[in-house]
């Protein structure tokens, strides 16, 4: 009786200590949080979590700092809430930065409690989200805050390519704290709520006196859009958890694992004809992810860097239930040329399924590499070349269809047979040349044109023989560079039948500490 | 022309300026091949504009905000170059004032300091 009643009232006691702590920065705080839209630290591992599935720990911890009078205030949890819980039913580690516990500051036992549900994701293997929202570095414990994120981001690096590693902005994310989401696979944004900068509006009009709001700044949108330091962009949070769930449906737990296999279902024949997507003129545009909604299961696919260098579309699909990465040229968007930003998103997206066992589809249809003196000046020798190093040492099934025109160093980056593609598929209507006709025929025929006493009429004549003869997929054929010609409705069928057989595909690479991309 | 040297940041660093949501540019230089729209028609966000061909493709450009149409810069057949302001798309709730002149965007630049602003004329087109 009297031991009963002592546990009563331990748990009552517990039961207040952590009432007052789950309160975070009080009332008040967690009201002017709501003000602005956005949910709690703790409203939103809920919403974003399987229900009833999240276990919070290291509740109790209290900050170190001990200067500036700090050592006599309580912050609750040390403004971030960490812990486990299930997606879909896949185990995944969480934390959350509470804004309303001194402005979501990071201290040293704030960035000890991030790092140690880190440390259980490694060990558990198991994917990692972070949920940021953060006025930045607490400056009352000075360099402690600093080894703070620096701990943070050697974990971030270490788990790179081990395990998915999620950043979700959803607040202020500035100064040294911007680099812990650049280190992980996806960051989402959500409109008006986000914001990112390495030095915020007022620094920058100290310094150089241009004057620019966080929003024009930092914003979501210029994430998303602009720098392509963020993959999703989300109207609102719930859009954005929404998002994040459906993220997890593709990737794998973790590098040793494959992406769950769903029950196969036929894409929706009757809304994405090829016939009426694909124009067979090849001055035509069209909007290439229509052709993969074509092919993919149930017609889904899951746009990654929707907003950014739309000039190449990357994403996940399915086919007969297996998730696949997909690359495709977007014909739509400046003609679907590589550039500089679109390389780079290439590269990273193909860099993230390599690493976790996803197969890669390539779609091509692109004239070439974008000319012109800023891409050169801004480096696309060098960001170009990392779509090549990619596709190269992706070790997981490569299959490639080549749609329409693989012109020049365009047709050797986008997967090709010579960077090791499995399979190399080309619909009748692809070009696959050193370039076009019109520039091919000026160089090769230049004496004949020049000589001929109607030198335009000749031009037109020898542009039409280098068409005829080279602009289409039998002499890359001919070689065996392109594994078979097919029919537009049959590509289905050949990436079904591809896809099964490369499943137990194993290449090493030659043993390496690790390469060195263009980065 | 001042003679004061120009300092090489200023001469890297490039002003930022914002970018008129409307604003339609050519990505790179090319021939029009046809204009879809009048000045004064409503448009929305995606609604194809014209055709640029450039990079062995027809490009059609679409509007990027709903607005009416304000200035057209281009007839078809026309060459353009890279960063020319081809159409204006004057965004919904904007009174159209004046009517506006084609201008490269990268003279649309408002500098803050004005000392600067005669560099940085030099170092741009």
């Amino acid at each position: 009786m009297v031991e009963n009643m002592s546990i009563n009232r331990k748990t009552q006691e517990l039961k207040a200590r952590m009432q007052s702590l789950l309160q975070g920065g009080g009332e008040k705080a967690m009201e002017k949080q709501k003000a602005t839209g956005k949910l709690t630290a703790r409203e939103r591992i809920l919403e974003l979590l399987d229900e009833g599935s999240f276990h919070e720990y290291d509740l109790f911890i209290q900050h170190s700092g001990k200067d500036f009078n700090m050592d006599k205030k309580i912050l609750p949890g040390d403004g971030v809430v960490t812990g486990t819980g299930t997606i879909n039913g896949y185990p995944i580690c969480i934390y959350a930065q509470d804004f309303t516990v001194a402005g979501g500051s990071l201290g040293y036992m704030h960035a000890k409690k991030i790092c140690k549900i880190m440390d259980h994701a490694m060990k558990f293997k198991v994917p990692i989200i972070g949920i940021n929202d953060s006025g930045g570095a607490r400056i009352q414990e000075g360099v402690n805050a600093l080894a703070g994120y620096g701990e943070i981001f050697f974990r971030n690096t270490m788990a790179s390519g081990v395990i998915p590693q999620i950043s979700v902005i959803l607040g202020p994310c500035a100064g040294g704290a911007v680099y812990s989401p650049a280190l992980t696979d996806f960051v989402f944004v959500v409109d008006k709520i986000s914001k990112m900068f390495i030095t915020g509006p007022d620094v920058i009009k100290t310094v150089l006196g241009e004057e620019i709001s966080q929003e024009d700044l930092g914003g979501a949108r210029v994430h998303a859009e602009v720098s392509g330091n963020a993959h999703f962009f989300a109207e609102s949070e719930m859009e954005c958890f929404e998002q994040i769930k459906a993220l997890f449906t593709y990737i794998p737990w973790n590098n040793t694992k494959k992406a769950e296999r769903f029950a196969m279902k036929r894409p929706k024949a009757k809304d994405y004809k090829i016939n009426q997507i694909f124009p067979t003129d090849p001055a035509k545009p069209y909007d290439v992810r229509l052709i993969i909604k074509s092919i993919a299961d149930n017609s889904d696919f899951l746009e990654v860097h929707e907003l950014f260098a739309k000039n190449i579309v990357v994403g996940f699909a399915r086919i007969n239930g297996d998730t696949v990465g997909c690359v495709a040229n977007q014909p739509m968007e400046m003609a679907g040329v590589l550039d500089c930003n679109s390389s780079d998103k290439a590269a990273r997206f193909i860099l993230f399924c390599d690493a976790f066992q996803i197969p890669l589809i390539t779609f091509e249809d692109l004239p070439g590499y974008l000319p012109g003196v800023d891409q050169e000046h801004a480096g696309v020798i060098r960001h170009g070349a990392k779509i090549l190093y990619a596709f190269s040492e992706a070790t997981v099934p490569k299959i490639t269809v080549i749609l329409r025109k693989a012109y020049g160093g365009g047709y050797i980056a986008m997967c090709s047979n010579h960077l090791k593609a499995d399979f190399v598929f080309a619909w009748p209507t692809a070009e696959i040349a050193v370039m076009g006709p019109e520039g091919a025929a000026n160089i090769i025929f230049k004496a004949e044109i020049l000589g001929a006493e109607d030198p335009d009429a000749m031009r037109k004549e020898k542009i039409q023989e280098y068409k005829e003869k080279f602009a289409n997929p039998y002499v890359a054929a001919s070689y065996g560079y392109v594994d078979a010609v097919i029919q537009p409705s049959e590509t289905r069928k050949y990436l079904i039948h591809a896809l099964d057989m490369t499943r137990s595909k194993v290449v090493e690479n030659p043993w390496k500490k690790h390469g060195i991309p263009p980065f | 022309m001042s003679d004061i040297k120009p300092d090489i940041r200023t001469h890297y660093r490039q002003l930022y300026v914002k970018v008129e949501p409307g604003q339609i540019y050519a990505f790179i230089p090319g021939t029009i091949i046809d204009i879809f729209v009048k000045k004064g028609q409503k448009v929305k966000k995606g609604d194809p504009l014209f055709t640029l061909h450039a990079m062995k493709m027809d490009n059609e450009l679409c509007s990027t905000i709903d607005g009416t149409i304000g200035a057209i810069n281009i007839k078809a057949g026309q060459i353009v170059n890279k960063n020319d302001v081809l159409i204006d798309v004057i965004p919904l709730g904007v009174k159209i004032e004046k009517p506006s002149t084609p201008k490269p965007a990268a003279d649309k630049k408002e500098t803050v300091d004005k000392k600067e602003t005669a560099e940085k004329k030099e170092t741009k087109k």
